[in-house]
Parts: structure tokens; sequence; C-alpha cells
């Protein structure tokens, strides 16, 4: 118990640790004074600016930023800046974009896990199988732009759609998982559990779904991780593709225009979702599955 | 050699021959079916896409045996400094790993900006981030599969015969890890192609006269919403089918390598 | 006394080859009988298929259970018999019951999915069974994982969830194989027990003919896919008239053990390259030129042309 407390503990520590070190290395680049739309104005040199808002780059300026998001403040450097309100905002709607992705992404990968270990043997498995090697093949924003095509034709508006940017931030992630589900049901299909199931008298679907599938599903926390990093990712891709005002694009542009506090407080906002997400994983691990539980006694 | 890995090698095939043909053809009597690139007129489409095609095999190929280089010497390096050396390198391979490409590219990209100005990057910029980028994954899998052969048996073996450790890594344990390697370095081909065509297509990449397919593709997919399908799917094709290619190829290789070791 | 079960000529193919060939014998209701062999003699493979278990196998014969042609029966029905009134216990308990699942929830499953019995009172029956087959202790029990008994302790469970809907046969395939020593005989023991209180058939499957001697009214004995001898225990064991079963009783220790264990020259043919004759002739030692010629049929309970103790 005490060793799961300090790994725990460990991972915590990385959150304000990343933090410091991105902002550290964002306040000591030599930035370029661009005097067009970066940081630079006619009237003030990029440093005094960047220090204005951000603070003098010493290791006790790093609470600045998170001042200033927690606060609502400015925290761009550019003429109209984003204030920590903003990217508030812009969180909640990502991270309500997110949940609705993976709800999506369990959906559909629940249905292509179970629809292809129940074809495993057959003719159409092939078939089956071609779906998630099209989708790992295939750019997310080709995706993206196969869905808007649709759209339009459909004549649905699919800019600032929601919903039409987390079903493309769902297939990729939920494919990944609808394959690591479908393996780890075809190994758990062969085992001897599942004939004693179905000579109770089980049929072949309650076998499948009551017996193989519980045994499947720490398989599927694992994958949990990974589809994080995607429904990142996938953020990035659909927030700017369908013009949602989240905070994937929001970081996008901060990026593309050179805005520092942003990226600071951007860059440690997603290495804290991905710590949390792996440990969350974990914990869960440990709480639904017996054997591990008794293994990390 | 397995269907997967065949199907793949064929995919990367008739691409190979579809580029080679294009250039023994431009130039020449044969127009190009799709037309000229809207966005440049002084280019055609094929031209464009083949264009993409050459650049991203190149980033994908350099950048992945780049990482795979730097995998094997991690690793290495990682058992010649002790059991420490070894865990750190894992440990931090691990933390590298779980860290989406994409984030660290676009945070490149920043850097690369705030530093010197500009809209993209050059394509040796690009293959030195895809290559820092891209270790992790590869090191793990190469610092697994030497715990697992250091099981066996003739290792054992050697050692106990008084084989020393250098020469143990490299005469013993090492070749039997090299279909294993080209299977990985295989994988991350793919990868690392995706990755750079999202990055590109989120505006931190090649410049427009020179493009990637990714790159290509980001900055004419608006085409496709007139109807101007001529345009953007030759590149969307020929990402798609090199992407699958080289991922079925790894796969069967992995496949092949990993079914013979039971 | 009527057959509970009559198998007939019972052939199961794997792609081109037979796993089982022509394989014909009958359980009485309330019979005890045991099948023998060797392990790849076709033993489970000849359980499943009368289960309707076997996937991707071709089956042909015969397999009559309380007057029903299970072969024929649509799967349906045949889903409502198993764990009804056909019951099979496994090798390994360990791996055959759901590390997912408690105990008691796989006890209660038989009981809800044929009998419909509601959850609570479902449960409330399935630590009784537990209690019925010896396990101590049951209510607390019941709520373990499987992983958290012993191996004794898992296969009583599986004891008990076979008999739950009071099955008029069970099948139970090597039940103590992957047990220590000292469990086996308590397993056994219980087994003859279950089955002399409730009247039941009993299908006992095992590589150990000294096992199946002691529970058995009645012994069957496959060898590379075939009914090489049946008939009473008592008789077979006294006059075995297969070489090969007098091959396998010589190798079988018994506790008078005079003198030194015999045993059987060579091994069993492959599936894919059986002989044309007799199965046995390689390593027979009196195995003659008409025994290779043509297959030698089942007759009055063995299958040789010169069985031993004269005449057929």
């Amino acid at each position: 118990m005490t060793r799961l407390a300090l790994r725990v503990l460990r991972d915590l520590m990385l959150v304000p640790l990343t933090a410091v070190l991105v902002y550290l290395a964002v306040m000591r680049l030599p930035y370029r004074a661009d005097s067009d739309r970066k940081i630079a104005t006619a009237d003030n040199d990029a440093r005094a600016r960047l220090t204005a808002v951000l603070g003098d780059g010493s290791l006790g300026g790093a609470v600045e930023p998170w001042r200033r998001f927690f606060g609502g403040e400015p925290l761009g450097v550019r003429a109209d800046p984003y204030t920590g309100a903003d990217l508030r905002q812009a969180l909640g709607r990502s991270l309500g974009l997110g949940a609705r992705a993976l709800l999506l992404a369990l959906g559909w990968a629940l249905a292509l896990g179970v629809l292809r270990a129940a074809t495993a043997r057959r003719k159409v498995a092939a078939l089956v199988d071609v779906a998630p090697a099209l989708v790992f093949g295939t750019p997310l924003f080709l995706l993206a732009l196969l869905a808007a095509v649709t759209a339009v034709e459909w004549g649905v508006p699919f800019q600032g759609s929601a919903w039409l940017a987390a079903l493309v931030m769902a297939v990729a992630p939920g494919a990944f998982v609808g394959v690591v589900l479908s393996d780890a049901l075809r190994a758990e299909l062969v085992r001897p559990y599942v004939r004693t199931a179905l000579a109770k008298g089980c049929s072949p679907a309650r076998a499948l779904l009551r017996h193989a599938l519980p045994n499947a599903l720490p398989a599927l926390l694992d994958a949990l991780a990974p589809v994080a990093t995607s429904l990142l990712v996938g953020s990035f891709v659909a927030e700017s593709f369908f013009g949602v005002q989240g905070f994937g694009r929001l970081y996008v542009r901060a990026a593309q225009d050179v805005d520092p506090g942003v990226v600071v407080v951007a860059t440690s906002l997603f290495a804290a979702v991905l710590i949390a997400v792996s440990l969350a994983a974990e914990l869960l691990r440990l709480a639904v599955d017996s054997r591990a539980r008794k293994a990390a006694r | 050699m397995n269907v997967r890995a065949l199907a793949g090698l064929g995919l990367l095939g008739a691409l190979a021959a579809l580029a080679l043909a294009h250039a023994a053809l431009s130039g020449g009597a044969v127009a190009c079916p799709f037309g000229v690139d809207p966005q440049l007129p002084f280019e055609t489409v094929c031209a464009q896409a083949v264009g993409g095609l050459w650049r991203s095999a190149a980033l994908g190929l350099t950048a992945g045996a780049g990482g795979c280089v730097l995998a094997v010497a991690f690793a290495l390096l990682g058992r010649r400094l002790g059991k420490g050396a070894d865990l750190a390198v894992e440990k931090l391979a691990e933390l590298f790993f779980a860290i989406p490409d994409v984030l660290v590219l676009i945070s490149l990209g920043f850097v690369a900006r705030a530093v010197k100005g500009g809209e993209s990057v050059s394509l040796p910029w690009m293959m030195v981030a895809l290559t820092a980028i891209g270790w992790a994954a590869p090191t793990r899998m190469v610092q697994n599969r030497l715990r697992s052969l250091e099981r066996l048996d003739f290792i054992a073996a050697a050692r106990a015969l008084g084989v020393p450790e250098g020469r143990l890594l490299l005469r013993h344990l090492m070749p039997m890890a090299w279909d294993f390697l080209l299977a990985i370095f295989l994988m991350r081909v793919p990868a690392i192609i995706l990755t750079e065509s999202t990055v590109s297509y989120l505006g931190f990449g090649l410049p427009v006269s020179e493009p990637s397919l990714g790159k290509y593709l980001g900055s004419h997919w608006g085409l496709l919403l007139q109807g101007n399908w001529e345009a953007v799917v030759p590149a969307w094709a020929l990402l798609v089918a090199m992407v699958l290619g080289f991922q079925q190829v790894g796969r069967g290789l992995l496949e092949r390598s990993e079914g013979g070791r039971r | 006394m009527s057959a509970l079960l009559e198998v007939t000529g019972l052939t199961v193919r794997f792609g081109a080859l037979a796993a089982v060939e022509d394989v014909t014998f009958s359980v009485p209701e309330g019979g005890t009988v045991g099948l023998v062999g060797e392990s790849g003699s076709g033993k489970s493979v000849t359980a499943l298929a009368v289960m309707g278990l076997l996937d991707g196998a071709s089956v042909e014969g015969a397999v009559r259970f309380q007057g029903e042609a299970l072969l024929e029966l649509p799967p349906r029905r045949l889903q409502a018999l198993r764990g009804r009134s056909l019951a099979m216990v496994f090798q390994d308990p360990g791996a055959s019951l759901n590390p997912a699942q408690r105990v008691l929830t796989q006890l209660a499953e038989p009981l809800r999915l044929h009998l419909r019995i509601p959850k609570a009172d479902a449960e409330a029956r399935a630590v009784s069974l537990l209690e019925a087959v010896g396990v101590g202790d049951a209510a607390r029990r019941a709520k373990a994982y499987p992983h958290e008994l012993s191996g004794g302790l898992q296969q009583r469970a599986m004891i008990a969830m076979a008999l739950a809907c009071g099955p008029a046969l069970l099948i139970a395939d090597e039940p103590t194989t992957a047990l220590d020593v000292t469990v086996q005989a308590q397993v056994m023991a219980l087994l003859r027990q279950v089955q002399a209180e409730r009247r039941m058939g009993l299908l006992l499957i095992s590589h150990d003919l000294g096992l199946v001697a002691e529970s058995c009214a009645e012994l069957v004995v496959l060898y590379a896919g075939q009914v090489v001898e049946r008939g009473p225990t008592a008789e077979v064991l006294r006059a075995p008239r297969h070489p090969y079963t007098r091959g396998l009783l010589a190798s079988t220790p018994t506790l008078e053990g005079q003198g030194r264990l015999e045993e059987i020259p060579g091994a069993v043919p492959e599936l894919s390259a059986m002989p044309k004759g007799c199965r046995f002739a390689e390593r027979c030692p009196q195995a003659q030129a008409a025994c290779r010629a043509a297959p030698v049929p089942l007759d009055g309970g063995v299958r040789c042309l010169f069985p031993l103790g004269g005449g057929r």
C-alpha cells in the first residue's frame, strides 16, 4: 500500500516539475523582435513585454502565469491577449468535447471489438480487419475532411459543430481500443472457462459478453493512456478543422502566433492530463482486476 | 514471408514504380490527368503529389532510421553502464513515450518561430525534430527484446564460458535482433509520416512551395468543399497507400520475428 | 435398465483427420461407465462431441440422450439441455472457472438460466450446493474468487455447479488429473457419493485405469480414436481380451505390486498416419499379417482378430 502511495506521489510531483521546467525554458528563448504581429511592438521590446506579463523568468516567477490563469487576467503578450478566463472557458469546452469523444470511442470500440472477436474464424474477418487498418493509415484531418464533405452534402453546417468534432476525434482511439479489445477477447474465448460456461447452458453470446468480456476489460484499461494521447492530438486537429473554440485550437493558435504565456499554461496542463490519465488507469486496474490487486499486495 | 508483409511490399513497390514513371514521363508529352495545382499554377497536381510522396517518404525513412539508431545506442549504452543506467533509460523512454509526438512538434514549431521567425521550417530541421522525438518507443522495444533474448539458455551458456560482455552483445545478442529492428523501423516510418502530416496540416511544417503530402493536403483540403476532387484525391491516395504499405510490411515482419521466437 | 446415453458409430473429423472413429458405447440410467485411454486417444473429443461443444469439427454417427438425437438438435435446444440434464466437469478447475466472477455467481448461473430462479434464491441454493459437496464454511467461500480457493475446493465448486440443476448424466473429464494426490481420492469419493445419492448416470473419463476401475461398473477402452474393448469392469480386469488392455493393466501399479511394471513398446500412431488395419498392430506382440491387411471390426466387445483367452 505504501508503495502505491509513493508512486502516486511521484507521478503527481511530475506535474509542478513540468510546469516549472516549461516556464523556465520558454522564458529563456531568445525571442526575435518580429515587429508586425509577434511579441514586440513599436514602443516596447519583446523581453520587457514578456516579463511584464509572465514574470522575470526566475524560479519564483513560475507562479505568475498560473496566478493569471486562475485569476482570469490577461495571459497573452499580443495586442488583444487571451485572458486566463478565456483559457478556462476553452478548457471546459474541450473537456466536454473530450468526454463526448470518449463515449463515442468506447461505443464504437465495443462494437468493433465484439464484432471482430465474434467473426474471428469466419470469412468476413478479413473485411472487419480492413476498417481499423484504413483508420490507422489515414491522418485525422483527412477523416475530418470526409466528415465535413459528407456534412456539406447532407446540408448540415459543420463549422463549430462539437458533435462532428467529437465524432472525428473518436474514430482513431475507438479503432485502437476495438482492436486491443478484440485481441483480448479472442485470447479469452479459447480459455477453458468459456467452455465451462457453454457446458452449463450459456448461449454463445452470453459466454462472450458475460464471461469473456469482463476478463478482457483489464486490457482495455491498458489502452486508456494511448487513448488520452490520441484524443488530445485529436482535439488539436478536430477543433482547428471544425472551428470549435476549444483548448486544443487555442494552443495551436498560440504556438503559431508565438504567445509564450498560453504555451506555458497549455503545455503544463496537457502534461497534467496525461499523468492523471495514466494514474487513473493504474488505480482503476487495481480496482477492477482482482488478480492484479492480489499481486500488488 | 507472410501474406501481410507481401501485400505491404507490393503496395510500396507500386508506389515506387508510380513515382519513377512520373519522373520519366514529366517534362514530356504526357500531361497530368489531374491538371494544374490551383494554388501554384506552374505546378501540376501530379508533380505536387509525387514530390510530396518523395518528401514524406524521405522524412519517414530518415527519421525512422535515426530514431532506431538512437534507440539501439541508448539501449546498448544502458546495458553497458549497468543496471541503474538501464533502468534510467527505461524510465526516461517511458516518460517520453507518454508525450504525444504532435504536442512535442508543435512546441518545437513554437520554438522555431520564436527564435528565427517565419511560417515554416526546412526539410532538414523537420528530419532532426522527428528523429529527436522518435527514439522513445523503439528504445523500449529494443530493451525488452534484448532482455528476453538474454534469458535464452545459449546466452547464459556463452556467459558461463567467459565470453566478454561486449562481444556477447555484438556477436550473440544483436544478430538475433536484426529482423526485429527492421520490423520496428518499418513500423516507425508510417507513424512518423502521419505525425508529420498532422503537424504540417496544423501549420508547423514544410513551406507551401516544397510540400510533403501532409502539407499539400493541409493547404489544399478546402478545394474539396468546392467539389474539386482532382486536386486533392491523388495526394490523399498516395498518403494512405504509403502508410498502409509500410504498416503492413512492418507488422508482417514483427509477426514473423515474434513467431520465430516461440 | 434402459440406456440414458447411447453413442453409436461416432466419428469426429478435424479437416481430413479423424480424431475419433466409429465409437460406440452406452451409459445406462443411473449407471457408471469409464472411458479409458492414453492422452490423444480421443476421450475428451468424444465427450465434447456428446456435449456439442466441438468447434470446427465434423461429427458423424448418432448420439441419443433420453431418447433425443443430440447431433440433430437445433443449437437452442441443445443449449437448453446443457447444464440442465447433461452436465460436465472439466480437467483443470483453476482454468475452468471464470477468474473474474465470484464462485457464487458462477454456481447460481445455471439455476438462473434453466430454472429461472430469482437471483437471491439461486445464490442461497448455490451455498447449499457447496455444502452438499463438502465445502466447509460455504457461505464465506462462495463469495471468494476462484483463485482464492485451493484446487480441491475449486473442483468441488465445479462439481456443485454441474450438479446444480440435477442432471441425469454427468460427464467428468479427468476430474482429478490436475489435483494433488491427496485431494484426488476425496474428489473421487465425492463423485461416487453424489452419483449414488442422485441415481445419476456418470461417464468418467480418465487415462488412469485404476481410478476408473474403482468407480465404474463398465469400461470402454479407447486406442487411437477407436474402442478396442468394452465390457463390465470386473470381467475386463480379470480377463482382458485386447492386447492393448492387457498392456494397460500390466503397466498400472497395484498395491499388491509384484515384480516390475511392464511398458507397452512403441507409441500411438500419428493421426495423419493411421495404419489401414489394426491400429495397435505395430506395438502388439501377437500381431500377424491379417491384422495389418484390413480394418478390424469391433466384435463381441473387442476389436481384435486374435483376442486373448481364445475365440471371439
